[in-house]
């Protein structure tokens, strides 16, 4: 049966398409918090920069002063995990024969495997030379061709410059940047990427074959 | 009115393509952090400045709060979508100097789920928080 749209039918199909395709990429929130604020008796505007840049950039990268002598630093990061989702300030300010320096922090959640608020103490006590608390980083991908999941990179043996990357949330992704999902069930694995594809996990853990698809693991 | 039968359901299909593809796809999203306008005023104590921050901060964003009673640290954010979560974020810190106040904007926006760049969202903070033009040297 033939189905009878016209074009404005047409345009609005494609436009709430566009919509949802902008609105994919607002779900994530900013975290952002005040730190330490330290008021030093005596040092100078430089000593204050020096320490900033160097705190600042031992959690992010590339730590910057907004302009010469402004006293305003800010990096962003992480350097381990998503870019972007870190990011944080320091404001030196003089006071009398010392300094003020003042600490705000921002994350982005999801995305930021830490929250902004151990980012700005880390960077306040990197700062003043107070221990600091390792932040969180990424989970190490397991290495090695295991049996018990198919995390790791697979290579398409009909056309090696296609590869998958399977990760441990069991999400799967394709060089076309198109996700799906990974299950596997004794040696049986389900690959869902534009339809589920029943394939078995080889006995060495390496390879990957049936539902139309043979790929071999890198481990 | 057009008849295309095999066309609509192929467009049927691509919107609905682009759809499922861009809730599967992470968004690019990043921060946009700034620091914005530094300002002095020579006379005003702490106190002017958390009042002037607060109400910049809510006229701007979405009503403030201190990060600590009398920490003159203020922290402000953008509507919340239906989740929760804000796009936007600004701190005004204050402090007093001498017998006047410091007072330092930062600004941070979440790329590209809000449209407006952080120094837009500092400029508008800055604005907001200068009442009485004169009083506040901004650098």
């Amino acid at each position: 049966m033939a189905v009878k749209i016209d074009r404005k039918q047409i345009f609005a199909l494609l436009l709430i398409a566009g919509i949802v395709a902008l609105g994919a990429g607002a779900r994530g929130a900013v975290e952002v918090t005040t730190g330490i604020r330290y008021v030093l008796p005596t040092g100078s505007l430089q000593d204050c920069g020096v320490k900033a840049k160097t705190a600042l950039n031992t959690y992010l990268a590339d730590a910057a002063e907004s302009h010469d002598g402004s006293g305003d630093w800010s990096a962003q990061g992480p350097l381990v995990g998503s870019p972007g989702t870190a990011s944080a300030v320091v404001h030196c300010t003089s006071l009398g024969k010392g300094y003020v320096a003042t600490f705000t922090c921002a994350v982005q959640k999801p995305g930021s495997l830490y929250g902004a608020s151990d980012l700005c103490l880390d960077v306040a006590h990197q700062f003043s030379g107070k221990p600091t608390v390792a932040l969180a980083t990424p989970t190490p991908l397991p290495t090695g061709c295991s049996t018990v999941n198919l995390v790791g990179t697979w290579v398409n043996d009909n056309d090696p410059s296609k590869s998958f990357v399977m990760t441990v949330d069991n999400s799967l992704t394709g060089d076309d940047g198109v996700s799906g999902s990974w299950y596997l069930t004794g040696t049986t694995a389900t690959l869902t990427y534009y339809g589920d594809h029943v394939t078995t996990l080889s006995a060495d853990g390496k390879h990957l074959a049936g539902g139309g698809y043979r790929l071999t693991r890198k481990c | 009115m057009i008849r295309l039968p095999r066309l609509s359901a192929g467009i049927l299909i691509a919107a609905l393509a682009i759809a499922v593809v861009a809730v599967q796809t992470p968004a690019n999203a990043a921060l946009d952090m700034v620091s914005g306008a530094r300002g002095t005023a020579k006379v005003g104590t702490a106190d002017d400045c958390s009042a002037k921050a607060k109400a910049a901060l809510a006229s701007v964003l979405q009503p403030p709060f201190e990060a600590g009673e009398g920490t003159g640290q203020w922290l402000g954010f953008g509507p919340a979508d239906a989740d929760g979560h804000s796009s936007a974020s600004a701190a005004v810190h204050c402090f007093p100097v001498d017998k006047g106040y410091v007072v330092t904007l930062t600004c941070v926006i979440e790329r590209p789920a809000n449209a407006e760049s952080a120094t837009d969202l500092c400029g508008r903070v800055q604005k907001a928080f200068d009442t009485q033009p004169g009083v506040i040297t901004w650098q």
